[in-house]
């Protein structure tokens, strides 16, 4: 086929725009208006409605529910004020709470990150029965979280469980892990992270292997130690994806229920309540909406702050295409 | 303008969407039993899904549909009381109801209080047929807002094997103080991990030690709502099982249905409901014995009842109101009780052929017969103090877990208790003046 080369005389360029619709002469407001304005409303109004209406409504009512005194028998709702926010804040059971959370969070996104990066670490050499490996690491994440804290309740069992049968063979005597509240918490955390970890590692792992192979070479002809090389190239070109997770891990321990639920009801003695789990307590168990909403207020309000902190640190630390 | 997608913006994006989407949720497993039918469908949400008594309960309700009476049961099986409760409360707005359902000893009150029940005088058969007491739990300012059903006591579970190689004569402990007195030398001399087994909070500990908080003569409160459990009597049922843990081979564990049924635990007290599932899963050979006594015998009554919750046609409640009489007939409420343990809800059951020759068999049975005329309704501050339940277990779980004083804990307890008994008490003021 002949291609016609020759360059176009400004007479013929007579661009024609995709539909008449989208047709806007130079310096038309009114057109703007009518047309691409319309679209774009068309496409976002739908979604700002449910957006407000299931997200940011609740939200309001929720915080407006966290100043009422209410009767949850005759609805009965009266303006309270800080008082709601004034009893969790004397309340040594929220105290507890709150550490709680935050050793929950800590020891998650810790442990789910820092061994989710060993093990894609290991999963990203050339080894023998690593897709298989790859798919058992994953598996954990895919089942429900109420199955898992049911089979690990058994495995943490001092007396039966897998776990003392284990260290029964070193002589070790188990931790009540699940009965004593020293223990309670390490064990939620131990399950949580085996639960997740597949998650982190895969992640990783497809970041691993988007890391181009000339900057790992450029480093080793500098004579770059294996360290080195995974401080200053690995690392760094990891920092989005680590930024990523470490975004989603946090917010998804500060929701985690289901295990918390099956495995110790938020027990022994409060020892593994965690602000969820306290919203959910002071709610549907012992009925006080407001304070739960205080509580989900508390909670929502560290979610943000967190968050906007990672913002903070990603700009700083996360490097992105290599920069 | 135009945004190029990157990956830096992708990252900030999911990590943005992530944030937005937060949302806990409840997960239920309902289990749907569904049957084929015509004519009205009667919703129900019940508690026994699973185990032996998920068995008898699909067994009632298989039952039912094939009576073929143009009434077809829908039920959704949910994993405990508090499951079913709290998807009846989130309900309740919304409509999004059953028309029957299982509502436990601490939570119909709160239905009760809500004005969410349907008043079941007009439509329970043969009352005066229930057992009295069982049947009374239900009944306020003259109106019964549910029939009992899956209703229990808590008993005295003991390992015959762990007994006999103490060389312990269970019929020797009748009292609290004197298993203590052999309480170590069930552990010493057998190969159980503990004399006596506690359970948690969640395991309705507060419900367990109801018995014994009652024979060292305290109560947790009045039916006026008077908190008592700070009181010295209460307050020496605490102390003394907290030496029990500390000094007489006792633990507090996790599930002690599952301890004893794994043979860890010498003796526990549990539910009647319990029985069925004990003895399919057991490994040890098992009695049951009366709770011990101490200034005086104490026993309190437990477990489900059934509720029609408000809201039906009257065509639906009629339909639901049968349901709920074949499942507490005679025949029904003997089979129920023979397969799962619960006690016979109605007198004519207890007297029948059928269930005579099952207790000749089941002498572990006969000890709950023996003992229900012995109990009584439970306290308010357990069963209509919204979070009672777990309140007062947490206060067990303070005592016996972490070794707080008793008086501590109940002390702090009643503070909450005095605190949440509030609105039920407005509550009250509206309802019956």
């Amino acid at each position: 086929m002949a291609v016609n080369n020759e360059p176009m005389s400004s007479a013929e360029w007579n661009p024609q725009p995709i539909g008449e619709a989208f047709y806007r002469p130079k310096g038309s407001f009114g057109g703007l208006l009518s047309k691409e304005w319309f679209l774009f409303l068309l496409f976002v109004i739908p979604n700002f409605f449910f957006l407000g209406l299931f997200t940011y409504w609740p939200l309001i009512r929720n915080f407006i529910l966290s100043t009422q005194k209410v009767n949850p028998y005759t609805k009965a709702q009266s303006f309270a004020g800080t008082d709601n926010f004034t009893w969790l804040f004397n309340d040594r059971v929220f105290k507890q709470v709150v550490t709680n959370t935050a050793i929950f969070i800590i020891c998650c996104v810790v442990f789910t990150l820092g061994l989710g990066l060993l093990v894609a670490l290991l999963l990203n050499e050339r080894l023998k029965g690593r897709t298989a490996v790859r798919a058992m690491v994953f598996a954990p994440y895919l089942i429900a979280g109420s199955a898992v804290a049911l089979v690990w309740a058994y495995i943490f069992n001092p007396r039966f469980g897998l776990l003392a049968m284990m260290l029964g063979w070193f002589d070790i005597s188990s931790p009540r892990w699940l009965e004593d509240p020293d223990w309670a918490l390490a064990a939620v955390i131990i399950t949580y992270v085996w639960k997740n970890l597949g998650f982190a590692a895969v992640v990783f792992l497809a970041g691993l292997q988007g890391i181009p192979k000339d900057l790992y070479e450029a480093a080793k002809l500098d004579g770059a130690s294996a360290w080195w090389r995974f401080r200053s190239v690995t690392l760094p070109m990891l920092s989005p994806i680590s930024f990523f997770l470490m975004v989603t891990s946090v917010l998804s321990t500060f929701q985690a229920f289901d295990l918390i639920d099956v495995m110790t009801g938020g027990g022994p003695t409060y020892s593994t309540t965690t602000l969820v789990y306290y919203v959910y307590d002071q709610g549907w168990m012992a009925q006080r909406w407001e304070r739960a909403a205080a509580a989900a207020v508390v909670l929502f309000v560290l979610m943000l702050v967190v968050t906007a902190m990672q913002m903070l640190w990603e700009r700083r630390q996360v490097h992105y295409d290599g920069q | 303008m135009t945004r190029n997608v990157n990956r830096r913006s992708f990252l900030k994006g999911a990590a943005g969407a992530a944030a937005i989407g937060a949302a806990s949720s409840r997960f239920f497993a309902p289990n749907l039993i569904s049957a084929q039918g015509s004519g009205v469908e009667v919703v129900y949400w019940t508690a026994f899904g699973s185990g032996t008594n998920g068995e008898a309960q699909t067994k009632l309700i298989e039952d039912f549909n094939a009576l073929d009476n143009g009434i077809t049961v829908v039920s959704t099986a949910y994993d405990s009381y508090e499951s079913v409760a709290n998807a009846i409360l989130t309900g309740l707005d919304s409509g999004d109801v059953p028309h029957v359902s299982t509502l436990s000893d601490v939570w119909w009150f709160s239905f009760y209080l809500r004005q969410a029940l349907v008043e079941l005088s007009p439509y329970a058969e043969n009352q005066e047929d229930y057992i009295a007491s069982l049947f009374g739990d239900y009944t306020r300012a003259g109106g019964q807002w549910g029939v009992p059903f899956a209703r229990s006591t808590p008993i005295f579970y003991y390992n015959v094997e762990a007994f006999d190689a103490a060389g312990v004569d269970p019929a020797a402990v009748g009292k609290w103080s004197d298993f203590a007195e052999v309480a170590q030398s069930l552990v010493d001399g057998s190969d159980v991990t503990f004399s006596f087994g506690f359970g948690n909070a969640a395991s309705y500990g507060a419900w367990t030690m109801h018995g014994p908080v009652w024979a060292f003569g305290g109560r947790y409160s009045d039916e006026d709502f008077n908190i008592m459990v700070n009181q010295p009597e209460a307050v020496a049922a605490g102390e003394f099982m907290r030496d029990l843990l500390q000094n007489k081979g006792a633990g507090a564990v996790d599930n002690p249905t599952n301890e004893f049924i794994a043979g860890t635990l010498a003796a526990m007290i549990g539910s009647t409901g319990s029985l069925g599932n004990i003895t399919a899963n057991g490994t040890v050979e098992f009695k049951t014995a009366k709770l011990p006594e101490e200034l005086a015998f104490g026993c309190p009554t437990g477990g489900t009842g059934l509720s029609i919750i408000r809201g039906a046609s009257d065509e639906q409640i009629a339909a639901t109101a049968e349901f709920i009489n074949f499942c507490t007939n005679t025949e029904n409420a003997s089979f129920w009780s023979q397969y799962t343990g619960y006690m016979p809800v109605r007198v004519s059951a207890i007297e029948s052929e059928d269930y005579q020759a099952f207790l000749a068999e089941h002498p572990n049975n006969q000890v709950a017969i023996d003992q229900l005329p012995l109990t009584q309704p439970q306290d308010s501050a357990r069963v209509f103090i919204p979070n009672g339940d777990a309140n007062l277990g947490r206060a067990w779980e303070q005592i016996l877990v972490n070794n707080t004083p008793a008086q501590q804990a109940f002390d702090e307890v009643a503070a909450l208790l005095e605190e949440d008994k509030a609105p039920v008490l407005e509550a009250l003021e509206v309802i019956e003046g």
